[in-house]
């Protein structure tokens, strides 16, 4: 085991690095998706138009 | 407990300036009316028991628009406890309207003038002492966009709150005065004294939301009722319009008491600047002229250094060096595709565009803060409503420009539901951030980096609003009158640093974040598509062409062989980018990196794509990259858009024949592009059915464009 790790300790920790990173994106997404940031980077309440969207709806 | 200060006032006239600086807040400025439409609330930098609350720009407390209703709401519903009313100063008359509705509220008011070193620099002058003597209140000079008198504004604003309001100055004629009295009389006399001047108003004037909030009974309302006709029979006026000109007049009488014109009825920097660019005549000319330029500048100049350095240096070699360097001999081949030809070469083609993006969205922010953008609403309202089009639907083409999302939001601003409906199916037409790398790639790889490409695209996305405002007004659904559309055209200014760097800020960083999350997911999820596929067997394939996505891209390609790119590749890249815009060319990066089969330059990745147009097309590169490109910017946007059309909509059916539009459209635009390009250079033989079906389409579309308008109501009425 210890022998098979020393020799792929370069893939592991790529791997366990591209894992992360992809988790930490999916995680951001849904957070940014219940916060309701949309894809144009920020809240419905910050976007100059927020009243009449709201107002209406 | 705390203080609470509403800050209000006429549409740009600096409040949300004001807000960021007093608060430190960084809420979105505008050099054009109406961009707050909803409270925005805050602390006072220097003191935290103070809040305060940025109510949009009105003009009156009328419940005419939202914003005044929003407005109206809080000052009466919430009671703030002062009042900061920002008056810009060179327009003074107009601004004063709603300070004299404002003073009526039973609210201590202090009166913050703006925009001072402008009137100070149109040599006009304003009698600060004598104006609060005639209004009854503190007023202060300021200037929100230089700094001064903001602090003064706010010590008053405390200092008033802790006071009573101030006596109400102005009085109406004798029969108006009389008929509010016996208002006063038989409603409001319950109320706080403050209080019953504004709602006696209001009721004389007949407004509705306050005699229902009121529950004024019947008998009482037509005994009142008997006292407002007898003041409108006595003026010869309406009630309403008796009170707006009675105050138009007391607004007359204090102007002349304290504001001097320097140029009494000559024309300002402004109105002179504004007969040349709004004119009938050069208002289009300059803004095609204008636009060509910011593209011109943002793809073939500054940007396109900036670009070419990203691609060719940063993701071309310093990143592929350090992980040929660091990863390849100790990496699995499959990892290193991964992380190599997928992750980095799929981000790093959109990322590479980063640079152009940026000049084009500083040059649009100026455009924005200078003020040129709002007479760019006006010239195209006149060209609009020549064809049945309101300039409203400008406004969310304009927002749209940054993203399609709040773009098709933004089309709520129109009240005509056909129009409003007519406005989300169109708005994306116009190319978002999103779409200028796939603008930008195919101008760079098959038209030498030419401006003229991406300002072209803009125009083309004009031509398709109108295009297809003019074919949909014609139709039962979509047939009425345009909605009327007033904007007022704010003084021109120079732009300021800092609005300029938080617009391109936000954009910017906007379109990296997308790049760094949902383009990287679907980079990977690519490159297995792409690496994976059955050749003796499921697993990781060596020829592309036998990939998953190639198997899935070829099952549909076909549908655009007419259209000059009917291949896997292509076709497989344009449905990408119905994830996100970018995705077309974050695409194409990971196929002509497919096993590292090509070095990472800008330009080889360029010319691999040109090679596969010409032999897509038999020789035809650069008109079915325009048709491609064509296609990509005017067929159904990416899905967070759709789901916008889709709420905005509020009908499933509405929102298929929305993306069903926009791509038969696109498709048919495409079409005509490419076939009658390949007619043009001689080359018609081999596309046949093609050419006709082109023929048939713009034949199709000629009939829809001229045909006459049978639910026009001209046409009914002479029926």
């Amino acid at each position: 085991m210890l022998e098979f790790i020393r020799a792929n300790y370069v893939t592991i920790i790529t791997l366990v690095i591209l894992v992360a990173v992809i988790t930490a994106v999916i995680v951001k997404l849904i957070k940014d998706k219940k916060k309701g940031i949309g894809s144009c980077g920020h809240k419905c309440c910050d976007c100059p138009m927020s009243g009449q969207c709201h107002l209406n709806s | 407990m705390g203080i609470r200060i509403a800050l209000a006032g006429n549409p740009n006239s600096g409040k949300t300036t004001l807000f960021n600086l007093l608060t430190g807040s960084n809420q979105y400025v505008g050099n054009w009316p109406g961009v707050t439409v909803e409270k925005k609330e805050g602390k006072i930098k220097n003191n935290q028991d103070v809040t305060l609350t940025d109510l949009p720009g009105i003009y009156s407390l009328s419940p005419y628009t939202t914003e005044e209703i929003v407005a109206r709401d809080y000052l009466i519903d919430e009671k703030p406890d002062a009042i900061i009313n920002i008056v810009d100063g060179t327009n003074l008359e107009r601004n004063l309207y709603l300070t004299t509705q404002i003073i009526e509220l039973g609210i201590p008011v202090v009166i913050a003038i703006n925009m001072m070193d402008i009137v100070n620099k149109n040599g006009d002058i304003i009698d600060i002492e004598a104006l609060s003597g005639q209004l009854l209140c503190p007023v202060v000079e300021i200037s929100a966009l230089k700094g001064t008198g903001i602090d003064e504004v706010v010590e008053m604003a405390i200092e008033i709150a802790k006071g009573d309001p101030a006596p109400i100055k102005h009085n109406f004629s004798g029969e108006v005065e009389h008929a509010l009295a016996h208002i006063e009389e038989a409603v409001v006399h319950d109320m706080p004294p403050e209080k019953q001047r504004w709602y006696s108003v209001k009721i004389f004037e007949g407004d509705k939301r306050v005699i229902e909030q009121l529950k004024i009974p019947p008998d009482v309302l037509s005994h009142i009722r008997e006292d407002i006709e007898l003041a409108e029979k006595e003026l010869d006026d309406d009630a309403e319009s008796i009170i707006i000109n009675e105050r138009y007049v007391y607004i007359t009488k204090i102007t002349e008491k304290c504001y001097k014109k320097a140029h009494k009825g000559k024309l300002s920097t402004s109105d002179k600047i504004d007969r040349v660019v709004t004119s009938r005549i050069f208002g289009l000319p300059i803004f095609a002229a204008i636009m060509f330029f910011v593209y011109y500048i943002a793809m073939q100049t500054i940007g396109k250094g900036a670009t070419d350095w990203v691609n060719d240096v940063l993701f071309g070699d310093w990143i592929p060096s350090l992980l040929e360097r660091f990863l390849e001999p100790s990496l699995p081949a499959w990892l290193y595709g991964l992380i190599n030809d997928g992750i980095v070469a799929g981000v790093g083609s959109v990322l590479g565009f980063v640079p152009q993006l940026l000049v084009l969205f500083v040059m649009l922010a100026i455009l924005e803060d200078c003020g040129y953008m709002s007479r760019v609403a006006f010239v195209m309202d006149r060209i609009f409503r020549h064809f049945g089009l309101s300039g409203k639907s400008f406004i969310p083409m304009l927002i749209g420009t940054g993203c399609g999302v709040p773009g098709i939001m933004a089309s709520r601003t129109i009240e005509n539901e056909k129009d409003r409906r007519m406005t989300v199916i169109t708005t994306t037409f116009i190319p978002c951030s999103a779409k200028l790398p796939i603008i930008g790639f195919i101008a760079g790889a098959l038209f030498g980096g030419s401006g003229l490409v991406a300002a072209s695209a803009y125009f083309i996305g004009v031509a398709a609003i109108i295009v297809s405002g003019i074919m949909l007004k014609k139709t039962k659904r979509f047939a009425g009158k345009p909605s009327p559309f007033v904007m007022e055209l704010p003084a021109y200014h120079l732009p300021t640093v800092g609005t300029v760097f938080h617009s391109t800020w936000e954009r910017g960083w906007s379109f990296i974040r997308k790049a760094l999350t949902i383009i990287l997911l679907s980079t990977i999820v690519l490159w297995f598509l792409l690496n994976f596929g059955f050749e003796n067997g499921f697993g990781m394939v060596e020829d592309v062409d036998n990939s998953l996505i190639a198997k899935v891209g070829n099952a549909f390609s076909w549908i655009f062989i007419p259209l000059g790119w009917g291949n896997w590749k292509t076709a497989v890249a344009a449905v990408t980018g119905l994830i996100a815009k970018e995705n077309v060319v974050s695409t194409f990066g990971q196929l002509y990196h497919f096993g590292g089969e090509l070095a990472e330059n800008g330009d080889e990745l360029w010319t691999a794509l040109s090679n596969d147009f010409n032999s897509f097309s038999g020789g035809h590169a650069a008109l079915a990259g325009y048709s491609y490109l064509l296609f990509n910017l005017l067929c159904a946007p990416c899905f967070a858009a759709i789901g916008a059309i889709r709420r905005e909509m509020n009908s499933a059916k509405w929102t298929w024949f929305a993306i069903g539009y926009q791509c038969g459209f696109a498709y048919l635009i495409s079409l005509m592009v490419y076939q009658f390009g390949c007619l043009f250079t001689g080359d018609y033989k081999s596309h046949i059915i093609g050419l006709v079906a082109a023929v048939v389409a713009l034949a199709g579309m000629c009939y829809f464009l001229f045909r006459k308008n049978k639910y026009n109501e001209n046409h009914l009425l002479t029926k």
